[in-house]
């Protein structure tokens, strides 16, 4: 069955084709929640939230991308786990602590030194991450992490493109500054050879 | 260019466009303009070289591997979803609140002396005097019988401040008809006097000084207790004569008079319904099941 096979037999009430389609965004859906929250049983949490809203709001669905309608849903979880941390703070953020836990492990070899300064950044751009607001967080997540089309964007976030637009100019800006605060940009070649090439 | 430094206009401008620029999103004659600038402007250049820099490197950030599968079953959709005692209660207090808003809307309507909140003050002293002569008179027209002045004394007491502004506010045949059938028994005295005293027109009657517990109703509990107690001195005319039935029609005849003299808020004022008790109770009712819903969602997330 494909994509909209697999929405019309959930509209239906079928939960084993509504699971084919958790198993295929799950993904997206968990990274985008743990950019959100950085902190992997949160996100985790909303993830699973995120997938029952959907499941059980999946009858309003009425075409267009499921994709983002999905991360439409995810967004407003992490939004209420947000809020919730608000008032329950947690201690600390995952990628700050455990680094390499719950990472793919990276395509080359690299050396323990290079291993420690893709950490360092990854350390900077999550705790960056963390300093935006909730709304260009999201658009910075879906655009330069998810790549989603501003059209998607919009669509997830329920915002207007201009809107789109101008917060993920805003969010870049704040991240560049956030960078070079940190030594990231200003670090020389070896590091900015460090980003280009992966982290 | 002033001194060869651009204008500070120029580049924010240009920064603003940096993103869209990144991602091709311009228009040809746009992108042309931020070649130029970028091109005669180091500062700018170099922020335009670290805010791709910074794009690749999100870009470039790892993918977080799913600790788990997100499956949904049956049973993890009850376990998840709140319980249907959650939403009872928050549909209850949601309920409750829009009759409290109806209540309130209606005291409100119903104009400031029957808005049950504005009278909050004077209710503890004139409403349950007014209320306990009510009942009195009720009590006393259901026996149907002139009961021995003996039972009717003990309540004497929160009548005889109110009958005043009663007989004053009532019609000139009520208090004649009092008075002639006389007072002679000490309980009903305050109550004969008040009747004897002479007519006052209507609008006079909250000036008179009748007493503390008028005096803190105010107006709109003077009329009132005036409204409620108007029976009363008919009723206890007519005990005195033994003719509770022509009490009774004298009352409803008083209160014809007194709606004929344009007084509807008196009617008004009559209050079938509570509804001052009724929004405090709704109210409660409310809070108890806001708090009651708030418990369980916290209990279940």
């Amino acid at each position: 069955m494909n994509e909209s096979e697999l929405i019309e037999a959930s509209q239906r009430g079928d939960v084993s084709a509504f699971n084919h389609l958790v198993l295929s965004y799950q993904d997206v859906v968990y990274n985008v929640c743990y950019r959100m929250l950085g902190n992997g049983e949160a996100a985790a949490d909303s993830a699973q939230d995120s997938f029952i809203s959907a499941y059980q709001a999946l009858r309003g669905f009425r075409g267009g991308s499921f994709k983002s309608w999905l991360l439409r849903i995810a967004t407003n979880a992490c939004y209420d786990q947000l809020r919730k941390q608000q008032r329950r703070p947690v201690t600390s953020l995952d990628v700050l602590e455990g680094e390499g836990d719950g990472f793919c492990a990276p395509s080359a070899d690299p050396s323990p030194e290079e291993l420690t300064l893709r950490r360092e950044l990854r350390q900077h751009l999550q705790r960056g991450l963390a300093t935006l607001p909730a709304e260009q967080r999201i658009v910075i997540i879906l655009s330069d992490i998810e790549g989603l089309t501003y059209e998607e964007i919009a669509q997830a976030t329920s915002a207007a493109l201009g809107t789109v637009k101008s917060r993920l100019s805003r969010a870049r800006e704040h991240m560049r500054q956030f960078l070079v605060q940190n030594g990231e940009l200003q670090a020389g070649q070896e590091r900015q050879h460090g980003v280009r090439g992966g982290i | 260019m002033i001194f060869g430094r651009r204008p500070i206009g120029e580049c924010e401008g240009s920064r603003l466009a940096f993103s869209a620029y990144i991602d091709r999103r311009l228009t040809d004659k746009q992108r042309r303009a931020i070649d130029a600038h970028i091109a005669d402007c180091a500062a700018c250049a170099e922020a335009l070289d670290g805010l791709r820099a910074t794009v690749t490197a999100l870009a470039s950030l790892p993918r977080v591997t799913v600790p788990r599968n997100f499956t949904i079953t049956a049973t993890g959709l009850a376990s998840r979803s709140f319980s249907p005692w959650y939403f009872a209660f928050r549909n209850a207090a949601a309920a409750m609140a829009a009759l409290l808003v109806l209540a309130m809307g209606l005291g409100y309507w119903s104009g400031p002396q029957a808005a049950p909140m504005s009278r909050l003050a004077g209710k503890s002293t004139a409403a349950p005097a007014s209320r306990a002569g009510a009942k009195q008179d009720s009590s006393a027209l259901s026996s149907q019988a002139p009961g021995p002045l003996a039972t009717t004394a003990p309540a004497a007491p929160p009548i005889a401040p109110q009958s005043a502004p009663l007989a004053a506010a009532a019609p000139p045949q009520t208090a004649p008809a009092a008075a002639q059938r006389g007072a002679p028994a000490p309980a009903a005295a305050p109550q004969a006097a008040a009747a004897q005293a002479p007519p006052v027109p209507a609008a006079t009657a909250p000036s008179v000084r009748i007493g503390p517990s008028a005096q803190q109703s105010g107006p709109a509990a003077s009329e009132s207790a005036a409204a409620d107690a108007e029976p009363s001195a008919a009723v206890a005319g007519a005990r005195q004569a033994g003719a509770v039935e022509t009490a009774i029609s004298r009352g409803a005849d008083a209160e014809g008079a007194t709606r004929e003299k344009g007084q509807s808020q008196v009617a008004a004022d009559v209050e079938p319904w509570p509804l001052l008790e009724i929004e405090l109770a709704l109210a409660a009712a409310v809070v108890v099941f806001a708090a009651l819903a708030l418990a369980i969602r916290r209990r279940s997330s």
